[in-house]
């Protein structure tokens, strides 16, 4: 072998990958959303949903290549070598993203919570539907949390702008809070313990 | 390579910490060990009893190093006691006539104190036992043929088994590098199908050795601690092995009780410098005093929580005097510095089975209710601390914890909603009727996953890491009936060795912290309630 710093560059690869990775989470608002759980032990997962049914958890892979052509090995330095691990860690991240949104999808639809606005624009009555639907926790400090692509995100932000100002739409929807509120409250009694 | 690292041991150790493994090679001599001194000078000059395979009854001193006629004349009295006094002991019938008594040194005697030996064995023959001894030369022999084929000969676990030799004594065992060479040396990888009893006895045999050859680091350091680790971890991997081939008693029994025998010698010395040095807070301060604030309340913790498992062991193994005064002290003292977060102490689930341990040695000694207090106050502090993540689980030892508090190493898992403990504590509770205490609790309690790991084979809990296995996560009941709250367990997840040896149990949860369950949380309360 030609000689060579295994261990310094492992650190170097360390340092470069904690600030990849911060910087590629916060691109991927979603990903970073999601808490990381290990598995230490065994080769199987399984959970309870609130319904008592116990399920397997399946897990999937995802892989993203890291590439440099030979001859650009004379110029590679330590800011080409960040560029090529966010490029990695991006699509790392929007490999998981996919699937979380598929995963996000399928318990969804599979949890009837699926409003299909036919392609038309977002209105208030789709809104307050959404809202009745959801799962809410006004102990949650986050409180509600829109997920969209960009562009979508803009047009609704306007919309709800215009929306706060209508008196009647600002009514319907304090009720639907007032309801979920009280239904969260009457959940929220059960827990307890009883003889 | 096997003999210079035996050589090397056997250069460097004292008698303390060669006479287990020197039992050890009794034992596969064909003697039935008798008697072993704990610590201190052996009863009328004999640190070791046995009946040697032709039925003699045997005698033994131990002593370190090269014996000139000056050390001759040092230890004369005890030479005397050990030749001149019969052994009283019950397994040792009278009409046998003498033992044989023995000399042993890991060093070498002069021809002077040879020729002393002959001298007195000549002018006292028939009065006296006749005296041999044994050398270093004709110990590293028996000490090489006793480890035989078993020792690492790949290159991954001879590198593995030269860095656990080479260690800092200073430092905590490593326990997943130690735990997991441990098992590679014995035959419980899943190639292993049929494995002879012998050889399941000879592999225990050998890695009993192996352990003491890496303990020699932390011995010399008295690094008390890391060998009371180093022992339960070669007590568990043993009963791992007994119980995955069912080994019979004759098996495996007298290795293991050799292990207790270098656990509890290990507690002793624990015990006698805690006391030593209890009296004040700054002596409790270990090495580099400046950054001691990372490990005083850990080390307070550690010590009391051990020690709290030890006195029960004994309380369940039936002594009278299982209860510790130091231990009292200590808690007494300075229990709301360690035992009670000040925000300061960051929390890990690693730590709360030495504070579960503590809470039961409380409420054996006369403090049910500070025992339910702490209990509760350990709730809390999961509840609240896994609200933001900052529980790291079971997996995580204290110092990978302390290093991620520090900024040192990045835990990248998050622990928000999840703890493997929560569900033992609440049902501690439970079992003693603290309603009060649950019941305050609970709306937040429901909201947590409780986890636990399974293993597909029971003797696999034994082991440190296991690959196939269960992870669960379950939410509790929201409405959480009470009476099913104080349930009893079938503990069909415990091992039937484990059950066997039920007094280990308090032992095995402070040093496999990811071990403790419910069923084993319940089965110790079940053996405190029978002794």
């Amino acid at each position: 072998m030609l000689p060579d710093y295994p261990r310094l560059k492992s650190d170097v690869l360390k340092k470069l990958e904690n600030t990849v990775k911060q910087q590629v989470r916060a691109n991927h608002g979603l990903v970073d959303m999601f808490r990381a759980v290990y598995t230490h032990e065994g080769d199987r997962y399984t959970y309870n949903r609130v319904d008592g049914s116990i399920h397997d958890m399946d897990s999937k892979e995802h892989s993203s290549k890291a590439e440099l052509a030979g001859t650009d090995f004379a110029t590679y330095d330590y800011n080409q070598a960040r560029e090529l691990l966010l490029r990695a860690y991006g699509d790392l991240h929007k490999q998981m993203s996919v699937t979380a949104l598929e995963t996000i999808d399928a318990v969804v639809r599979e949890a009837g919570n699926v409003i299909d606005g036919k392609g038309g624009a977002f209105t208030q009555e789709i809104w307050l539907e959404m809202l009745e639907k959801i799962e809410t926790d006004p102990d949650n400090p986050d409180g509600l949390r829109i997920l969209a692509n960009p562009e979508t995100a803009i047009k609704l932000r306007d919309e709800m702008e215009k929306w706060s100002k209508d008196q009647s739409f600002a009514a319907k929807a304090d009720a639907v809070w007032d309801r979920k509120r009280r239904k969260w409250l009457d959940q929220e009694s059960h827990r307890k313990l009883v003889d | 390579m096997i003999k210079k690292v035996i050589e090397n041991w056997l250069t460097s150790t004292k008698e303390r910490e060669y006479q287990i493994p020197f039992c050890q090679l009794l034992s596969s001599q064909g003697h039935r060990i008798l008697h072993v001194s704990s610590h201190g000078p052996g009863e009328h000059g004999k640190d070791v009893i046995t009946i040697a395979r032709d039925g003699r009854p045997c005698a033994y001193q131990l002593k370190t190093g090269d014996i000139n006629t000056g050390g001759w004349r040092q230890i004369q009295g005890e030479i005397i006691e050990l030749v001149k006094h019969r052994i009283r002991h019950p397994s040792v019938e009278k009409k046998r006539g003498w033992h044989r008594s023995y000399l042993v040194t890991n060093g070498r005697l002069t021809q002077d104190v040879k020729d002393s030996i002959n001298m007195q064995n000549d002018d006292y023959e028939g009065v006296w036992s006749h005296l041999d001894t044994i050398e270093f030369d004709e110990l590293l022999g028996d000490f090489v043929n006793l480890q035989g084929d078993f020792y690492p000969t790949e290159l991954h676990d001879t590198k593995r088994f030269l860095e656990l030799l080479l260690a800092d004594g200073n430092e905590q065992l490593p326990m997943t590098q130690f735990a997991e060479f441990l098992t590679s040396m014995l035959p419980l990888s899943e190639e292993h199908v049929n494995v002879t009893k012998t050889a399941c006895k000879r592999a225990t045999a050998s890695s009993m050795l192996m352990g003491a050859y890496i303990s020699q680091q932390y011995a010399q350091q008295k690094n008390h601690f890391a060998l009371i680790d180093l022992w339960i971890v070669f007590l568990a991997n043993s009963l791992a092995v007994a119980d995955r081939f069912r080994l019979e008693d004759k098996h495996w029994r007298s290795i293991y009780d050799l292990g207790i025998l270098a656990m509890e010698s290990a507690f002793a010395d624990a015990i006698r410098e805690t006391e030593e040095r209890s009296d004040d807070l700054q002596q409790l301060v270990e090495g580099l005093w400046v950054t001691d604030f990372v490990s005083l309340r850990p080390r307070l913790l550690k010590i009391t929580g051990y020690l709290s498992a030890y006195a029960i062991y004994r309380k369940a193994a039936g002594a009278e005097d299982w209860q510790l005064p130091v231990l009292d002290k200590l808690i007494g003292k300075y229990g709301r510095l360690f035992l009670l977060s000040n925000g300061r102490l960051p929390y890990a689930e690693a730590a709360i089975p030495q504070q579960l341990a503590v809470a039961w040695y409380m409420e054996w000694t006369g403090r049910p209710k500070d025992a339910a207090a702490l209990v509760g106050y350990i709730i809390d502090i999961i509840l609240t601390s896994t609200k933001h993540s900052n529980m790291p689980n079971p997996y995580y030892d204290t110092e990978a914890c302390l290093r991620h508090h520090y900024g040192l190493e990045v835990i990248e898992e998050a622990f928000e909603g999840r703890s493997y403990h929560l569900r033992s504590l609440v049902e501690w509770l439970a079992r003693r009727l603290w309603r009060q205490h649950i019941r305050q609790r609970w709306p937040a309690i429901s909201h947590m996953h409780y986890c636990e790991f399974l293993p597909d084979e029971k003797w696999a809990y034994l082991l440190w890491h296991c690959r196939k296995g269960e992870e669960q996560s379950r939410f509790p009941d929201q409405t959480q009936s009470w009476a099913d709250l104080k349930q009893h367990y079938v503990v069909s997840s415990i091992p039937s060795t484990l059950l066997q040896s039920p007094e280990f149990l308090p032992l095995f949860a402070v040093v496999y912290p990811h071990r403790l369950t419910p069923a084993l949380s319940w089965q110790i309360d079940e053996l405190l309630s029978r002794r």
